[in-house]
């Protein structure tokens, strides 16, 4: 990223301009109070708000909102969405394909839902998941995507302390193994810093960074 | 199966409106007339000039407002949506009842003039279209789904009133005639609407289908939609621009017809247990006309001295349905 400013209405939300530049493999955690402009930080590095100014590349070229798979912490009710048809169609396949890819298919499913500790829920309702279980499947889903970057905002809420642990677990696997780079935002620093490489809060209309040397 | 009921559905219902109403034909006698029969038979030319465009004009009424109701339901995330909640029904009224009542009374011209369908229709369709232009424009302004839903209510209260401001002032005479046309119905059209009412119902289809998946991904919300690669505002301008032109013309067609475009969803919904517009659409479409082509043999029950309107069938049939809706969703969303 470069020169980057954002905010909204025409005012920024921090003073100076950040330029930062993000490597594969990284782990990082953005922190901040309530309302110092984490989640639109978010927005704007997943291309999904434009920035005030300023440029976010990716790969030496502008990046789209299909370069990341992204996570929100609001939920949306679709009625009638079983858990496997979200991920199916994440990564395409119809719900008419052949037969043979089908099995295949849900052979994948069954594993990317057994990483995020929700084995046998393929044919149950989104409506009917818990808070936690949903957002676990949203994981899910960004896992499926297999996009690089993966952006979660707020993912240890509603989890609980034994699924954060897990969750962190599986995005450290991530970056260590898959080479992905991992951006997640929180209010609540004790675990996240464990886990992440990089910090960077948001305090006074400033963002502070921290290298933070892996255990 | 359930494509078989469906289909099956339409097809007797279909029959059943051509072969019902004062007199009753037989099966043999409406397959004779759709064949080609003879001229000079009566039960041909009460078919073919009569019966046979009104049963067409409630298909595609009923398929149009009912896809139109889904689009808007799936773009603004919001299962109460229908096609009324635009504004668009409303601007639509309003042009018309400006057209029947206050042109009609001012100008002096006859209300033979004034009564001409084309006339009449062209004039409906360009007040639908003002308030779609307008309803473009803030979504490409404001964004937010529900502030738009807020502002075509808002619309459609305000046309309203105005429309209700010029029954004050209208003649006796034209003042019946608005009211016949606000009261819905499907026998007031020739071939050329039904023509025109078919290549806009396939056209809105042909757009609409190819983009189910992105509709699909479109249902999880802005932020999943746009990592999938939908373009979200430009799914929501064709969204609106395609159901819009449906609207329009099937309300300056067949009158404001009520509750079709919000209830058939639902059914749709619950009878194939699925999110999947490419189950939907069809199955919306197919479900639409059955249910507007039962609208029009109850309508045009036997021995019944006169036709009921079929906007207080449709309510009384889809009413019941989006009652049923708000109950089952405030039991689901009690911890949103």
């Amino acid at each position: 990223m470069h020169d980057l400013m954002w905010g909204y209405q025409g005012k920024p939300l921090v003073d100076i301009p950040l330029t930062e530049v993000v490597n594969p493999g990284e782990l990082l955690v953005l922190l901040g109070s309530n309302g110092s402009g984490k989640s639109s930080l978010l927005r704007v590095l997943s291309g999904l708000q434009k920035p005030l100014s300023g440029s976010v590349m990716y790969n030496q070229k502008p990046l789209t909102a299909q370069d990341v798979a992204i996570v929100f912490p609001h939920r949306s009710f679709v009625p009638f969405m079983k858990v496997g048809d979200l991920l199916l169609s994440v990564i395409g396949i119809s719900v008419y394909a052949r037969r043979k890819q089908r099995l295949e298919a849900a052979e994948r499913l069954e594993e990317i839902l057994k990483h995020v500790q929700l084995s046998g829920y393929c044919d149950r309702m989104l409506d009917s998941l818990s808070d936690g279980e949903y957002r676990k499947v949203m994981i899910g889903a960004a896992l499926a995507r297999g996009a690089n970057l993966v952006f979660l905002d707020e993912p240890a809420a509603f989890l609980d302390y034994e699924s954060r642990i897990h969750l962190f677990e599986l995005l450290k696997q991530w970056t260590l193994n898959e080479g992905k780079t991992v951006l997640i935002s929180s209010h609540e620093p004790e675990l996240s810093l464990r886990y992440a490489s990089r910090s960077w809060t948001l305090k006074d209309r400033k963002l502070e960074q921290k290298w933070l040397i892996k255990a | 199966m359930r494509w078989t009921i469906l289909i099956g559905l339409v097809l007797v219902l279909g029959m059943l409106a051509l072969m019902l109403g004062t007199p009753i034909y037989s099966i043999g006698e409406v397959v004779e007339a759709l064949s080609g029969g003879h001229e000079q038979d009566a039960f041909y030319f009460i078919i073919m000039e009569y019966r046979w465009p009104r049963v067409c004009t409630a298909f595609l009424a009923g398929m149009g407002l009912a896809l139109s109701g889904l689009l808007m339901q799936t773009m603004f995330r919001n299962p109460l949506a229908g096609p009324y909640v635009l504004g668009i029904s409303s601007g639509s009224s309003f042009a018309v009842a400006l057209l029947m009542m206050g042109v009609g009374f001012y100008s002096g011209l006859g209300m033979d003039f004034m009564g001409r369908s084309w006339v009449q229709f062209l004039v409906s369709f360009m007040g639908a279209m003002m308030v779609l232009g307008v309803m473009i424009f803030a979504s490409s302004r404001i964004g937010g789904t529900f502030t738009i839903l807020i502002l075509g209510l808002i619309t459609g209260q305000v046309l309203g009133a105005f429309q209700g401001a010029l029954t004050f002032f209208a003649s006796p005479q034209s003042l019946k005639q608005f009211s016949l046309w606000g009261l819905g119905s499907f026998n007031q059209t020739g071939y050329t609407e039904i023509l025109l009412m078919l290549v806009v119902c396939m056209f809105a289809l042909l757009m609409v289908f190819p983009a189910s998946g992105q509709l699909n991904h479109y249902l999880m919300g802005d932020g999943f939609a746009a990592s999938m690669g939908v373009h979200t505002a430009q799914l929501r301008v064709k969204i609106i621009l395609l159901s819009g032109m449906i609207v329009a013309v099937v309300t300056s067609t067949c009158g404001p017809v009520a509750f079709i475009g919000m209830a058939v969803p639902h059914l749709i919904r619950h009878m194939f247990v699925t999110f999947d517009h490419r189950i939907l659409i069809p199955g919306c479409c197919l479900m639409g006309g059955a249910l507007a082509l039962l609208c029009d043999i109850i309508a045009h029950i036997p021995f019944w001295p006169s036709v009921l309107p079929v906007n207080v069938l449709s309510a009384i049939i889809g009413g019941p349905v989006v009652i049923f809706v708000v109950f089952k969703q405030r039991k689901n969303r009690i911890h949103d």
